[in-house]
């Protein structure tokens, strides 16, 4: 009996003391208040919650009925025959977009209609060895020539010869070079940068906008670290590689050397900061 | 009172975006296994002109339809046909995406099937992008010398590399095709194709000279 008592006293207090705290000025008035919407926001998110998941039953009993091959259109009412078609069309939207994404990924054009047909906007993806690199735009115009209208591709590239050459015989052909020379663009761009971030002993003395001429200066480890001066020519631009490599150094013993014949190879063969990298790793470079 | 609240609030938005995913990868697997099937219960459905369409079903038909549109204008310019598609996603998060792919399709007459995982990583102003892993499997007469190209794309990851190639591989492949065709219909007595005209292989045997 006692305890019975004291807790409704406790409940009449702890009510009171609400009140009181209640009454305690602007804090309090703020508290409540975002006690309120965080509140309401619970309540929505509950909704949300509750609607997904009638929806993934929805889906469930879908997929069941599909799986089962038991038709689809005697469903129980009108209503639920709606929601039906409704699963289908987002499940066939998705696997839309997954192939535009698919597309895209790739390295799709990305073919874009403007002005009613008038013209057509193309992006350009690079990559250089598995990374995403840059993309480039065009607006081509269709009204009577293919022109190009727009674009934003470095003024060093031979944009103007490509398209002389091709674009009003072949437009697939001219996009497919552009393609073809941007990546490689962007593959000898991203070998410079990789070289300077992993072999930060390697000096690049020159490059180019085309990234078509690169020379290194390394330190070739011995008894006296000698200085060697490595020229890369890349005389094919739809190459990441180098056609010609030669390299220099005040010592003539060295340059001539084997092991440096073998490093000029390498440097034709793989890319650029693979090939220095691995020139450390053998010790023969700082 | 205020923690309670912030603690079902949290839990709620990971309730809810575990159902999101799970519904995105539940009606990806209803199209993979029976897409064909849908598509052809959903034809008399978009079949409907007019005000026979239910409203909340036309902006969906409308978003299909364009989507359908734009996947063949894709096709077109790249060249690249795409005939199935599983994507799968491991992870997602504010920042970070990664994904599987397993595309099948042609180029013209050239087949492949291609699985790759890409990474997303949502960087302030930049997205970065990279391919993880690569592989490729090719199918066709054509394809007899391709297989160090494929082991160093895979090796390389380079997946653009790979389409770009098949690109330029598939029209040599159709203009030496139609070369061959074409001597072989002129000259049928001294030209043969003894492994059909899609082969790298054209015999050519003049009766009067010997050899």
């Amino acid at each position: 009996m006692d305890g019975q008592v004291e807790t409704v006293e406790q409940g009449v207090l702890g009510h009171l003391m609400a009140l009181e705290r209640r009454g305690m000025g602007q804090q309090d008035q703020h508290e409540s208040q975002r006690l309120e919407m965080l509140k309401v926001r619970a309540v929505a998110l509950r909704a949300q919650r509750d609607q997904l998941k009638h929806q993934a039953d929805a889906v469930k009993i879908l997929k069941d009925k599909i799986s089962k091959d038991l038709p689809l259109d005697d469903a129980d009412a009108a209503g639920g025959f709606i929601e039906l078609q409704k699963s289908l069309l987002t499940a066939w939207r998705m696997q839309l977009k997954d192939l535009q994404r698919a597309h895209h990924l790739i390295g799709g054009y990305d073919l874009v209609e403007c002005k009613e047909g008038k013209s057509v906007c193309v992006s350009f993806h690079t990559a250089f060895e598995g990374v995403y690199l840059e993309t480039y735009n065009m607006e081509l115009d269709l009204t009577r020539t293919v022109q190009i209208s727009r674009h934003n591709i470095p003024p060093s590239f031979p944009l103007e010869s490509i398209a002389k050459q091709i674009l009003q015989k072949d437009l697939k052909g001219f996009l497919q070079t552009l393609s073809q020379k941007l990546n490689a663009l962007a593959g000898r761009r991203q070998q410079v940068y990789l070289l300077k971030e992993l072999v930060g002993s390697v000096e690049v003395m020159e490059s180019n906008q085309l990234c078509n001429i690169l020379v290194l200066m390394c330190t070739a480890q011995g008894e006296t670290p000698k200085a060697v001066l490595c020229t890369l020519e890349y005389g094919d631009l739809t190459q990441c590689l180098p056609t010609r490599v030669s390299i220099e150094c005040e010592d003539k013993t060295l340059s001539e050397s084997p092991q440096w014949k073998k490093h000029q190879s390498l440097l034709l063969e793989s890319p650029a900061h693979t090939a220095l990298l691995t020139m450390r790793r053998m010790g023969s470079i700082a | 009172m205020e923690q309670k609240y912030e603690e079902e609030i949290q839990m709620l938005q990971q309730e809810i975006e575990m159902l999101e995913a799970e519904q995105e990868e539940t009606l990806r697997s209803i199209f993979i296994e029976h897409g064909d099937r849908l598509q052809h219960e959903l034809k008399s459905v978009f079949e409907e002109r007019g005000g026979a369409q239910k409203p909340t079903l036309s902006k969906l038909i409308t978003e299909v339809r364009e989507l359908e549109k734009d996947l063949r204008r894709q096709t077109e310019i790249n060249g690249i046909a795409l005939n199935e598609c599983f994507v799968k996603t491991l992870h997602k998060s504010e920042r970070k995406l990664v994904q599987q792919l397993r595309l099948a399709g042609h180029c013209s007459v050239l087949l492949f099937q291609v699985e790759f995982a890409v990474t997303e990583i949502q960087d302030d102003d930049a997205l970065l992008r990279r391919v993880t892993e690569v592989n490729i499997v090719v199918d066709g007469v054509e394809f007899k010398d391709f297989s160090a190209f494929v082991s160093r794309v895979e090796d390389t990851k380079d997946l653009l590399l790979f389409f770009r190639t098949l690109r330029t591989f598939s029209e040599r492949c159709e203009e030496r095709r139609q070369t061959f065709r074409h001597f072989q219909e002129k000259y049928p007595d001294v030209v043969s194709l003894p492994e059909g005209c899609r082969s790298d292989l054209m015999i050519i045997r003049s009766p009067q000279l010997p050899g």
